[in-house]
């Protein structure tokens, strides 16, 4: 029977086996992608609000700050606008409204997405939140009131309203991630009477630690975070280096400012940059890589006034545009996260830019050109 | 017509004293009359400076303001201001005085007040290239503010100097010498009068005397 069945059953088997097979994969398809369909579904949801090129166009037409906020009538920023009613003169209420809207951005996001990638997600917002630490920190420093300094963004620090100094602030987050960090770094503060050693710690402290969670997620998400968060740390590395180099600064003075890791650049790298002569230097040798040709397109317009904002503004550019790349290629899993969160980022930035240039009464071609794009 | 010195003895003596003082007035009015020349074209000459002192200002404060407003545009009009708060803001500058023909004028030396990215006491990551050109234009134009402070000081002391010694020059020029040479040709006349006087009384007297002689 079995021998008659033989080459039949020998069919079905590999017929059976290979659907199970394939099944299985999907199966497994299914189990890494569904977590991130809910989410996802509401991120794509949250990022058809973002503003359209042609609307920013139009912002930067407008000639008044009350024009501006008139223009953002229909946009996710309406509410907040109205409730704060802004004169001619309040450019800083409407950047706390930013400020506020990519906040809420991140813990929305943060809360929806699924525990394997809401870690790294809450480090990236501590970024965010180490910004308003640094605020506190800078206010107790110069003696102006922490409520006056923190008056436009969302009221999360109330406690810390009636602190008189720096030491005061440190002692008081004592038992907090930041208060070993700032602890840490106090003497070298009471040495300097600089705040500088305290938002290098602080700096250094989040990225390692968004550096850290991001390698505890598994494939294919550590992939794709790392990349994003990855090109964030080696731009910001990079337009650290590259602002020294422009003052000629020497590589020992400048290996304490970097934030100790990379994704394409590696540490040897970072050695090598820091040991660069000037700005030039440093984009002969990135040539060949993905930082090296954006630098040499820009170099040009460098060279022509000697300000680094045209490569400021390309690397920015570079981090939006993986973050879309990113958001396109793992549309299945933490891709539209990044890419909302990435896109938020350069509109809040870009609305930040437009507000001051519409204030100032630039022309809309020279704001376009402080715009990441 | 200038007022005669009141007071004076219209004797010899004081006419020879008042000799010596319209000699010493019109010898001080001279040496004030050049000094004044010299101080005018050494105010011209300092205005000069003080016109492109001011020029050069306003042409960095202009670029600053430039600078400052794109760093605000990138980074924030209230980072910007935070970070005002925590950069160093005092400069040292030296004091010292120098001399132009007997007037003291200010010298300030402020040496090179421009940071280094690492001395304005803010951090890389959260700042901008645009904050750091607006901190180094401003530090800039600080340099110029304070050498046309200087200038502008010169210029107005020297100014202050012109218009004393104007008034010296003028009132030399136009009460003192012309009070002294009317009183010396007051006290002139007084004696010659007084001289035709005694010579009258004199030729009198001897008239009396010879008519007594012939009674």
């Amino acid at each position: 029977m079995l021998a008659e069945l033989g080459p039949n059953f020998l069919v079905l088997a590999v017929v059976i086996g290979v659907i199970g097979l394939i099944f299985g994969w999907i199966l497994r398809i299914i189990l890494t992608i569904a977590p991130f369909a809910y989410p996802n579904a509401k991120v794509r949801g949250m990022k058809g609000k973002l503003l359209s090129q042609a609307k920013l166009d139009d912002l930067m037409e407008t000639s008044t700050l009350t024009e501006l906020v008139g223009a953002l009538e229909g946009t996710e920023y309406e509410e907040e606008l109205m409730r704060a009613s802004i004169g001619e003169k309040d450019i800083v209420v409407l950047e706390g409204i930013l400020h506020n809207s990519l906040s809420n951005a991140y813990e929305k996001v943060v809360r929806m997405s699924p525990g394997r990638v809401r870690e790294v997600l809450r480090a990236r917002f501590k970024v965010l939140e180490v910004r308003d630490i640094k605020t506190i920190l800078r206010a107790l420093y110069a003696g102006v009131p922490v409520r006056s300094a923190l008056e436009h963004i969302t009221p999360t620090f109330e406690s810390f309203y009636e602190l008189r100094s720096v030491e005061e602030f440190v002692s008081k987050l004592e038992g907090t991630e930041y208060g070993v960090v700032l602890a840490n770094a106090m003497t070298k503060y009471a040495e300097t009477k600089s705040l500088q050693p305290l938002e290098v710690a602080l700096d250094k402290y989040v990225y390692t630690d968004l550096w850290k969670s991001v390698e505890t997620v598994s494939e294919p998400d550590e992939r794709t975070l790392k990349m994003f968060f990855g090109t964030e740390i080696d731009v910001s590395n990079l337009k650290t280096l590259l602002r020294a180099k422009s003052e000629r600064m020497p590589s020992e003075e400048i290996k304490p400012y970097l934030l100790p890791m990379g994704y394409a650049i590696s540490d040897e790298m970072l050695g090598v940059l820091a040991d660069a002569d000037d700005v030039e230097s440093i984009a002969t040798a990135l040539e060949g890589t993905k930082y090296g040709d954006i630098l040499m397109n820009a170099l040009p317009e460098y060279e022509a006034d000697g300000s680094l904002m045209p490569l400021e503004l390309a690397l920015n550019s570079h981090v939006a545009e993986v973050g879309k790349k990113i958001s396109i290629s793992q549309h299945f899993g933490v891709g539209p996260m990044i890419g909302y969160l990435s896109s938020k980022d350069a509109e809040v930035r870009n609305l930040r830019a437009i507000g001051r240039g519409v204030e100032a009464k630039l022309p809309p071609e020279k704001i376009k050109n402080l715009l990441v794009m | 017509m200038a007022v005669v010195v009141e007071g004076v003895h219209p004797t010899r003596m004081e006419l020879l004293k008042l000799s010596r003082r319209t000699k010493l007035a019109e010898k001080g009015h001279e040496l004030l009359r050049e000094k004044r020349d010299a101080l005018i074209t050494e105010f011209l000459d300092v205005v000069e400076d003080v016109r492109g002192a001011r020029k050069n200002v306003e042409a960095k404060l202009e670029s600053a303001f430039r600078e400052l407003t794109i760093a605000q545009a990138i980074l924030g009009v209230n980072e910007v201001r935070q970070i005002s708060w925590i950069t160093p803001q005092e400069i040292f500058v030296d004091l010292d005085t120098r001399n132009i023909m007997g007037v003291k004028v200010p010298l300030i030396e402020t040496g090179d007040i421009t940071r280094s990215i690492m001395q304005r006491g803010y951090g890389f990551v959260d700042t901008s290239s645009a904050l750091d050109r607006a901190a180094k234009n401003f530090e800039e134009a600080l340099v110029s503010i304070v050498k046309l402070a200087e200038t502008e000081e010169t210029a107005k002391k020297l100014a202050a100097e012109i218009e004393k010694t104007k008034r010296k020059v003028n009132a030399l020029e136009y009460i003192i010498v012309p009070r002294l040479v009317a009183t010396t040709k007051y006290i002139t006349m007084r004696l010659e009068e007084m001289e035709r006087e005694s010579f009258c009384r004199l030729k009198k007297i001897k008239a009396v005397l010879q008519r007594r002689e012939i009674e």
